[in-house]
């Protein structure tokens, strides 16, 4: 009895001491500590941002975030991170955009130590919670280098009403329904189908395209593979629909043009970034019939099926950074699921899956919206760019081809010659 | 004290424009020579910089997207700044007599030029849009074909003039005007009397007259046009494919987009030396008039 009592009371003291430990992240061993991110001036910035307070009254930690537009966020980060400045201690990062650029410089900081510390990571965290295609991005060669913030995925845009009555009952499922629908669908002043044709800013949804036809950026040897015979496959389907059930100009137009053409009721079906329903469901910018019968579906599957891309925005920690650990606290706390939610509610496309299915979301966008959105986000490739270290040129160079392709030139040759520029930037990046 | 008078007399000559010559020398000096060492280096902006000697040089001479630069800022240069040149003309001379409501006309015609480059060339990217711009809805309206403006590579850059002779028009019609104000209106009398037409008191009085600073407006509109960036990058960024591409907008992706510094510096350095070259010829013809 008197024993039994003993172990009954140590067990008590062992399952609340445990119990409260794992409740009780300490959040204040950084008391006392200033930090400082960059960050780009983003939907995610201007959410986080008026809730600081609340990260510093938790932690005790003083945080910073400088905000500047893209281009000068982009330039400013290059500059801090290439320095060594340890005032800085994390940033923004696009990893398909930067992510080769930085890992091959030395500029990442991998946070396994600091996940596997459970005195470091709220046991909360759960990273099994981000979509699949989101913290992909952050892996390399299994360490993680940063948590993801945001995913974005590109997906078509339909008009039911127009589909409707051409006799169609859903979306195209395949990339020949999609060709046969656009054929259909384009009259008068409508184009059938219209999509991004301006040189390098075409790259980020062709290679959609290029993915579902069985096409990449790189050979196993590490030579480009642009100028591969699914490549040629996947440029020439996207030429021909432009060309023949395309607006006018499509080799000037970027994600402006297009949505707006598709807002204003002159496209019946669009490819681009999801993101971009906000503006289909704006009455300042996008007109009655559309806002009524604008639908989405995930790209329709070529010959080697759905291959979509995803776009992941995260926060990484500085490399030279003097307080990783407030940092890295600071990065839990942002992307924690309370705080991935209250950004989903509040429009940004959070990274975990707990926040989409969350019922109050669910009820913000369309249900096709979001069903089509989680499916490219579970299977979707992270290389929207090709995974070297000048990706702006590269990306020029495939634009070039693209360009040629819209004009009518031939295929072949434009996508050879892209191919071996691809190889001799790369080539002279790595002198 | 003599002394120090004497010496101020002797050296007042360079004491006055002292500080300008240090402004020049850090402002422009000190940068183009920078810029010339970094021509000599091949640097991708994350990697680190190496020591290349002229190798930038060489590249540049067979690179097929410097020549397309080349053609693409002649091209440019040599349709805008004529038809700027013409247009001013006209409009000086209109603005050289009086009519009601002139004072209102000529601040209307010259707020092209004091509007902010980078708006006006977001309003013209609109208005070219060829799906939804206003100039094909004109176009439509008067029973015209539609036109892809700056969609087509070959319309491109004709496109871009008709912008950059709306914007800069007025600065060529302004100098010309000061120099139409300083012609004697005794001239035009005597030539009347001598039963001279409005076209000869043109052709042989206003032009003559006024020689001197049409070169002027030519010089200094044709190094700007050479040079031009903000229309063209905001409205095509060089495109489509290349069609548009400037050496100047070419200089831009190179070191700001592709992260080549030593390249972009190099390709800078050559366009220095067009515009350079252009403004020492046209220069020369000032002398021999």
């Amino acid at each position: 009895m008197k024993r039994s009592l003993k172990l009954a009371l140590a067990l008590l003291i062992v399952v609340t001491f445990g119990l409260s430990s794992a409740q009780q992240f300490d959040w204040r061993q950084f008391e006392g500590t200033n930090i400082r991110f960059l960050m780009n001036r983003h939907p995610f910035t201007n959410f986080i941002e008026p809730l600081i307070p609340e990260f510093e009254e938790l932690t005790g930690i003083d945080v910073t975030l400088e905000i500047f537009p893209e281009d000068q966020f982009r330039q400013r980060r290059l500059l801090e991170v290439s320095s060594g400045a340890s005032t800085l201690d994390g940033y923004m990062i696009m990893p398909g955009q930067v992510g080769a650029q930085y890992l091959g410089a030395n500029w990442a900081s991998y946070l396994d130590d600091f996940v596997n510390d459970p005195s470091l990571t709220n046991p909360d965290l759960d990273l099994e919670d981000f979509f699949g295609g989101a913290i992909d991005t952050f892996y390399n060669d299994g360490r993680l280098y940063g948590l993801p913030l945001q995913i974005e995925s590109s997906l078509l845009f339909y008009r039911k009403d127009l589909l409707a009555a051409a006799g169609f009952d859903g979306p195209p499922q395949t990339m020949e329904e999609l060709r046969a629908y656009a054929e259909k669908l384009n009259q008068g002043n409508v184009a059938g189908f219209a999509m991004r044709g301006k040189g390098a800013s075409a790259t980020s949804q062709i290679v959609n395209f290029l993915m579902s036809f069985g096409g990449t950026w790189l050979n196993e040897d590490g030579s480009s593979a642009l100028a591969s015979e699914a490549s040629q496959e996947a440029l020439a389907f996207y030429a021909d629909l432009l060309r023949n059930y395309g607006p006018p100009g499509v080799t000037n137009m970027s994600w402006p043009e297009v949505t707006s053409l598709f807002a204003q009721g002159q496209a019946a079906m669009i490819f681009d970034a999801n993101v971009f329903r906000s503006i289909m469901q704006d009455p300042d910018q996008a007109i009655d019939v559309v806002r009524e019968n604008v639908g989405y579906a995930p790209i329709p599957a070529g010959p080697a099926g759905r291959k979509p891309v995803v776009l992941v925005w995260g926060l990484s920690v500085n490399h030279a950074s003097e307080n990783p650990g407030a940092a890295w606290y600071f990065i839990q706390w942002a992307l924690s699921k309370e705080n991935q939610l209250k950004a989903a509610l509040a429009g940004v496309p959070a990274a975990r899956q707990s926040s989409w299915e969350n019922e109050e979301f669910q009820t913000m966008a369309p249900a096709d919206w979001i069903a089509a959105s989680q499916e490219s986000f579970a299977v979707g490739s992270p290389l929207w760019n090709p995974p070297v270290i000048p990706v702006p040129e590269v990306r020029d160079a495939y634009g070039q081809a693209i360009v040629a392709a819209l004009q009518g030139r031939d295929i072949k040759s434009a996508l050879e010659r892209a191919a071996g520029e691809m190889d001799e930037i790369v080539a002279r990046s790595q002198q | 004290m003599k002394r120090a008078a004497n010496f101020f007399d002797k050296y007042a000559y360079w004491l006055f424009p002292l500080p300008a010559i240090l402004a020049l020398l850090l402002l422009i000096v000190g940068p183009v020579l920078a810029n010339f060492v970094l021509s000599t280096y091949d640097w991708f902006i994350s990697g680190r910089p190496r020591f290349i000697g002229l190798e930038n040089y060489q590249n540049v001479l067979t690179d097929w997207r410097f020549w397309n630069g080349i053609k693409n800022t002649f091209y440019f240069t040599a349709l805008a700044v004529p038809l700027q040149l013409v247009f001013g003309l006209a409009v000086a001379v209109l603005f050289n007599r009086e009519f009601p409501g002139k004072g209102l006309v000529r601040t209307i015609i010259l707020l092209p030029m004091v509007a902010t480059p980078v708006a006006i060339a977001l309003i013209w990217a609109l208005m070219f849009n060829p799906s939804l711009g206003v100039l094909n809805y004109f176009l439509e309206s008067l029973s015209l074909p539609r036109s892809l403006w700056v969609a087509d590579a070959n319309l491109v850059i004709p496109s871009l003039v008709i912008v950059d002779i709306w914007e800069w028009t007025p600065m060529v019609a302004l100098i010309l005007l000061a120099a139409l104000q300083g012609v004697p209106i005794e001239y035009y009398e005597a030539a009347r009397i001598d039963g001279a037409s409005g076209w000869q008191s043109f052709w042989h009085i206003t032009l003559p007259s006024i020689r001197a600073a049409i070169v002027i407006a030519l010089i200094l509109r044709s190094i700007d046009a050479l040079k031009t960036f903000d229309i063209i990058y905001v409205i095509t960024q060089g495109g489509p494919g290349t069609a548009s591409e400037t050496l100047n907008v070419f200089a831009f992706r190179s070191g700001f987009e592709f992260f080549r510094a030593g390249y972009s510096a190099t390709l800078l350095i050559f366009l220095l030396f067009v515009v350079l070259g252009v403004a020492v010829l046209l220069n020369l013809t000032r002398r021999s008039t």
